[in-house]
C-alpha cells in the first residue's frame, strides 16, 4: 500500500489540495499501520464466528454475532467512521484515496462487519452532497461518529434494477414531512443492535409523481424519531419483518424493512431521487471494488501460508528440503501458477484501484475546475470497470485460494470457502456486473462525444510513446501496446456497432469491461515495473524484485487473456441471439 | 436530378458513405450517401474504386449530391472518437487515405466536373480544388473552415489554395503573396457566400461555372464534363517555392496583432501557426528551393496530426459536435 501511494502516485502531493493539508505520510502511514493493527486484532478474529453464526431476528430485534457490538465501539472509538468525512460534522477529512485503503483493510478482515460502516458512509454522502443544512445538522454528526448508522432502501420485491417501477408511497404532512408506506427487500445492515438509530434512506413515490424514473425521489426515514435534544426517541414504524438467509456475508443483516406511515424528510428535490441515489452508488461501487481487493488478499494470504507448510510430494526437479518428510507443495508449478494469478491480479488491482481512488480526491478537491473536472470524467469512465472487474477477479482468486488447499480448503474450517461465499454478492449489487458493463458502453462511452474515454487513453498512448524505446522495460511495454492496441479497435468497434445496433454492442459488452480492465491493470504494472528496475538493485528486501517478478508473470501469463476476448468482442453479439425463445 | 436515374437503375458501385452512378452519355456521376454527406474513410475508398471504374467505362466524371449541402467536410464524430481513444495511426491514415484520393481524382486520365450547392466546406471544399471544373449552384458556401475547429486543411486543401494563389496572373508574383493570400482565407476559415464570391477568393476559376436553377445542376455539370472529353489531359504537377520561416514571422505579427485587439483568441493563435508552418513551407523552405507537391502534402500530414492532438483542439471539435457550434478558446 505504502509503494503505491507513495511510489507510484505520489500521494504526498495531496497535501497541497484545499482541505487536504493534514493528510501527510508522516500521518498516513502510522494511519494505515493502525488500520491494520485494528482489523488483524479486532475485526478478523470475528470473520469465522460471525460466519457460523449469523444474524437473528426475534420478535423484531435484529442481533448481530457476539463481538461484533464491542468491535463496533472499538471502530467508533479509533474514529474510523469518520475517516473521510467533513471536519464540519466531526470528521477528519482524510482522502479517499486513503480511505480506500483502509476499506480495503476492513474488508478483507470481515466483509460482513465493514458492510455496517459502509453502508453509512454512502447514507452520509448522500445526505452531505442534497439535504437541507438542517438535516445535515440532525443526521451527519450521528453517521459520522458512528452511534448511529446508514441505509440505501432501494430495492422492492418486484423491482431492483429497473427502480422506476418503485411503489413506495410518500405522502407531504402538513408538517413538512412526508408520511412514507412500503416494503423494501435486501437492505443491508437494515436493523441491527451496533448502534441507537438507523437512518434509512429510501426512494419513495409521491401520490402526484410521473411514472418511471423520473417519479422518484429520496428520503431520510430514521427508525426512531428524534426526540427534542435531537437523540433516538419514539419507534418510527419501521419495522423489520425478515432477514434474508443468504449464501455468504451472513453477519451482515440482510433486511425486508416495512414502513408504515413512517415519519420521512425530503433529500434534494422532488423527482430527482436517482441523482441522489446515484452519489451514494457511485461510491458505493468504489467501496465494492475494494472488497474485491480485500477478499482476494485474505484469501492469498491463506493459501500462501498453507502452501509454504503442507508438505506433499516432491518437487519436479528434485527434493528441495531433504530434511523434510516432503516439499511443501509451493514447489509445484501448477500451485505457483494458482499463487502466482492471485498475487499479479490483487497488486494490480490495488494500483489500478489507488489511482481511481486519487482521480476521485482530484475531482472533489482540486482548486482548478478544468482538473476537476477531467478527473470526474475518469472516475465516470472507471467506476463500471473497477466494481465489475475486481469483484470478478475476487471470485476467480478467492476459487484459486480454495483449491490451493485442496480439501482442506473445501471444509469451513480452513476459512477459506467463506471467501468464496462472502465474495459471490458482490458481483451483483450495487448493480450487477452485467448492468456494469452495460453503464461502460452505453453511457460512459458516448457521453460527451466520447470525452471520458480521453481521460484513459491519452496517459496510457503518452507512457507507451515515452516508454517504448526503452530497452529495460520492453518486456513490459510490448504487451501493453499491443494489448492497448486491441482496446483501441475494439473500443472503435463497440462504439460503431453500438450507434447502429444497440444489441449487438450489449452482447459483447461484459467481454469488452474485461478487455479494458486487462489493459489498465498492464499499464499499472508497467509503471510498477519502471519503478522497480530503478530500485532494485539498492534493495536487499527482495521487495522490487518481486514487484519486477510479478509484472512479468501478468504480462506473460495473464494479459493474452486480451487475444481471445478481443476476437470474442470482434465476433459480435449475434451468436447470443440466435436462438428463438422457445428453443430454450 | 440524381433521382430521377435512380428510379430506374442501380448504382454502379456502392458502399456506406457513398455510390456511383452511370448518367448516360458516358459520364459517371459520384454521390456522397453518408449522414450530412461527410466524409470518412468509406468515401475515399469508393472515390478510388470509382477513378478504375470511370478510368475503364466511362469518358467523364460529375461529383454531385440531390442533397440540399453538398458537403460540410470530414466526419468529426469518428475523428473525435479516434482521437479520444488516441487512435492516432487510425487518424493519420485517414488524413492520408484523403490526400491520395484526391490527388488520384486530380490526376486521373478522363475529366471530373464537381457540382456543388449549398454547403461545402472543409473537406467538402477540398475535393473542389482537386476538380478540372466546377459548375457551382448560385448559392454556394463554400471555404477551408478548418481552423474554427481547431484544425488544418489536410486533404491537400493549403496546397491547392498555394498553387491557386502563387500563379494567379491578377495576383502579385513571388513566394510571399500567395502563401499570404492563402494565409488570410484559411487562418479566419472564410467562407464565400455564394459562387461569385467563391470566385474572388480562388475557390472557383474564371472557367468554372455557375448554374442558377438548382434543377439544372447536375445536367449543367455534365455538359461542362463532355466538353472537357475531347483532347482532355490530366493537369501538369505544380511546383512551389515557399516563403519560410521569414514569412512564418510575418504571419505570427499579423495574428499577435489581431490577438492583441481581442480579434482572435489564444487557441486561434496556436492553429494559425500550424496554417502558417504550412502556408509558409515549413521550418527549412527556402524559396529559391523548389518544393514538389508531395512534400507540402507530408507538411500538411505532419501538422495535422500535430494539431489534432492539441487538448483545445480537440475541446472545439467537440464543441461543435456536441452545440454545433463553434467555441472560441
Amino acid at each position: 500500500m505504502q509503494f503505491v501511494l507513495y511510489e507510484l502516485l505520489q500521494a504526498d502531493k495531496l497535501t497541497s489540495l484545499p482541505g487536504f493539508a493534514e493528510a501527510s505520510r508522516d500521518l498516513v502511514e502510522p494511519v494505515l499501520a493502525a488500520a491494520a493493527t485494528f482489523n488483524q486484532e479486532v475485526v478478523f478474529p470475528l470473520n469465522r464466528s460471525g460466519d457460523e453464526e449469523g444474524c437473528t431476528l426475534k420478535d423484531g430485534v435484529v442481533s448481530t454475532p457476539k463481538g461484533f457490538k464491542e468491535a463496533y465501539q472499538l471502530l467508533c472509538q479509533g474514529g474510523w467512521t469518520a475517516f473521510s468525512c467533513d471536519a464540519k460534522y466531526g470528521g477528519m477529512n482524510m482522502p479517499k484515496s486513503i480511505h480506500s485503503m483502509v476499506e480495503e483493510m476492513l474488508c478483507s478482515a470481515n466483509l460482513s462487519f465493514g458492510m455496517y460502516a459502509g453502508l453509512s458512509y454512502g447514507a452520509y454522502h448522500a445526505i452531505h452532497a442534497f439535504a437541507s443544512s438542517s438535516l445535515k445538522d440532525q443526521f451527519l454528526p450521528k453517521l459520522v461518529d458512528g452511534s448511529w448508522s446508514g441505509t440505501m432502501c432501494l430495492t422492492e420485491p418486484h423491482c431492483g434494477t429497473d427502480l422506476g417501477l418503485c411503489r413506495t408511497k410518500a405522502v407531504l404532512q402538513a408538517d413538512g414531512s412526508y408520511a412514507i408506506s412500503g416494503s423494501k427487500i435486501f437492505i443491508s445492515a437494515g436493523d441491527h443492535d451496533l448502534t441507537d438509530n438507523v437512518i434509512h434512506l429510501v426512494l419513495a413515490r409521491t401520490p402526484e409523481a410521473v411514472a418511471g424514473i423520473k417519479g422518484i425521489s429520496l428520503f431520510v426515514v430514521p427508525k426512531y424519531s428524534l426526540d427534542q435534544q435531537g437523540e433516538a426517541g419514539e419507534s418510527n414504524r419501521v419495522v423489520c419483518s425478515a432477514l434474508e438467509q443468504k449464501m455468504g456475508i451472513k453477519a451482515s443483516s440482510t433486511c425486508t424493512m416495512n414502513f408504515e406511515n413512517s415519519q420521512g424528510w425530503l433529500v434534494g428535490d422532488l423527482g430527482k431521487g436517482m441523482q441522489g441515489m446515484f452519489v451514494m452508488m457511485n461510491r458505493a461501487r468504489l467501496a465494492v471494488s475494494m472488497q474485491g481487493i480485500g477478499l482476494c488478499e485474505i484469501s492469498y494470504q491463506g493459501a500462501v501460508e498453507y502452501a509454504k507448510n503442507r508438505l506433499q510430494g516432491r518437487s519436479l526437479t528434485g527434493a528441495k528440503h531433504p530434511d523434510k518428510a516432503a516439499d511443501p507443495i509451493i514447489v509445484h508449478p501448477d500451485v505457483r501458477r494458482m499463487l502466482m494469478t492471485m498475487r499479479a491480479y490483487t497488486e494490480g488491482c490495488r494500483a489500478f484501484g489507488a489511482w481511481v481512488s486519487q482521480e476521485f480526491d482530484y475531482s472533489t478537491n482540486h482548486g482548478d475546475k478544468a482538473r476537476r473536472d477531467s478527473a470526474a470524467e475518469f472516475v465516470q469512465l472507471t467506476t463500471p470497470i473497477v466494481k465489475s472487474l475486481f469483484t470478478d477477479i475476487a471470485f476467480e482468486c478467492t476459487n484459486l485460494g480454495v483449491q490451493v488447499l485442496g480439501g482442506h480448503g473445501f471444509v469451513r474450517e480452513s476459512g477459506m470457502e467463506q471467501y468464496v461465499r462472502d465474495c459471490r454478492i458482490t458481483q451483483i449489487y450495487e448493480g450487477t456486473n452485467g448492468i456494469q458493463a452495460l453503464d461502460l458502453i452505453g453511457r460512459k462511452l458516448p457521453d460527451k462525444a466520447g470525452r471520458n474515454l480521453r481521460r484513459f487513453f491519452h496517459p496510457v498512448q503518452e507512457y507507451i510513446e515515452q516508454h517504448i524505446a526503452n530497452p529495460e522495460l520492453t518486456e513490459f511495454i510490448q504487451p501493453l501496446s499491443k494489448a492497448f492496441i486491441r482496446l483501441q479497435q475494439a473500443t472503435g468497434q463497440v462504439a460503431v456497432t453500438g450507434m447502429s445496433n444497440p444489441e449487438e454492442a450489449a452482447g459483447v459488452a461484459s467481454e469488452y469491461l474485461k478487455l479494458f480492465g486487462l489493459v489498465a491493470l498492464a499499464f499499472m504494472w508497467c509503471r510498477m515495473a519502471e519503478i522497480a528496475l530503478q530500485k532494485t538493485a539498492a534493495d536487499n528486501s527482495g521487495f522490487y524484485d518481486a514487484k519486477l517478478k510479478t509484472g512479468r508473470f501478468y504480462m506473460q501469463k495473464i494479459l493474452p487473456q486480451s487475444s481471445s476476448l478481443f476476437a470474442s468482442i470482434m465476433a459480435g453479439g449475434k451468436s447470443l441471439m440466435a436462438l428463438d425463445e422457445e428453443q430454450f | 436530378m440524381l433521382s430521377d436515374i435512380k428510379r430506374h437503375s442501380q448504382p454502379i458501385l456502392k458502399n456506406a458513405s457513398a455510390a456511383l452512378w452511370d448518367i448516360g452519355d458516358g459520364v459517371a456521376c459520384f454521390e456522397f450517401t453518408s449522414k450530412m454527406n461527410s466524409l470518412d474513410s468509406d468515401t475515399m475508398q469508393l472515390l478510388q474504386k470509382s477513378i478504375l471504374t470511370v478510368s475503364k467505362s466511362y469518358a467523364a466524371l460529375v461529383i454531385y449530391t440531390d442533397a440540399n449541402n453538398f458537403s460540410a467536410g470530414a466526419n468529426l464524430g469518428l475523428a473525435m472518437f479516434a482521437a479520444n481513444i488516441a487512435a492516432w495511426p487510425e487518424i493519420a491514415k485517414i488524413v492520408a487515405a484523403g490526400q491520395q484520393a484526391y490527388k488520384a481524382l486530380k490526376y486521373s486520365p478522363f475529366p471530373v466536373v464537381s457540382a456543388p450547392c449549398g454547403m461545402a466546406l472543409g473537406g467538402g471544399c477540398e475535393i473542389l480544388l482537386h476538380c478540372d471544373a466546377v459548375q457551382a449552384h448560385i448559392e454556394t458556401y463554400t471555404g477551408l473552415v478548418e481552423v474554427g475547429v481547431g484544425l488544418v486543411p489536410a486533404w491537400g486543401g493549403c496546397k491547392e489554395m498555394l498553387h491557386r494563389w502563387s500563379t494567379n496572373p491578377k495576383h502579385p508574383r513571388g513566394p510571399m503573396p500567395g502563401s499570404a493570400k492563402a494565409f488570410e482565407l484559411i487562418s479566419t476559415a472564410t467562407v464565400s457566400k455564394s459562387a461569385e464570391e467563391a470566385r474572388s477568393n480562388m475557390v472557383l476559376r474564371d472557367t468554372d461555372g455557375i448554374t442558377m436553377n438548382r434543377y439544372r445542376l447536375l445536367s449543367d455539370a455534365k455538359q461542362k464534363a463532355l466538353s472537357l472529353v475531347a483532347d482532355y489531359q490530366a493537369p501538369q504537377a505544380p511546383t512551389f517555392h515557399l516563403p519560410g520561416p521569414s514569412a512564418k514571422a510575418a504571419f505570427t505579427m499579423a495574428v499577435d496583432g489581431f490577438v492583441r485587439s481581442g480579434k482572435a483568441t489564444k487557441h486561434d493563435r496556436v492553429v494559425s501557426m500550424a496554417v502558417a508552418d504550412i502556408l509558409s513551407g515549413g521550418a527549412k523552405a527556402d524559396p529559391t528551393v523548389e518544393q514538389s507537391e508531395d512534400e507540402i502534402l507530408a507538411l500538411e500530414r505532419k501538422t495535422f496530426m500535430k494539431i489534432i492532438r492539441h487538448p483545445d483542439s480537440l475541446e472545439r471539435v467537440e464543441h461543435i459536435l456536441l452545440t454545433s457550434k463553434p467555441l472560441r478558446n
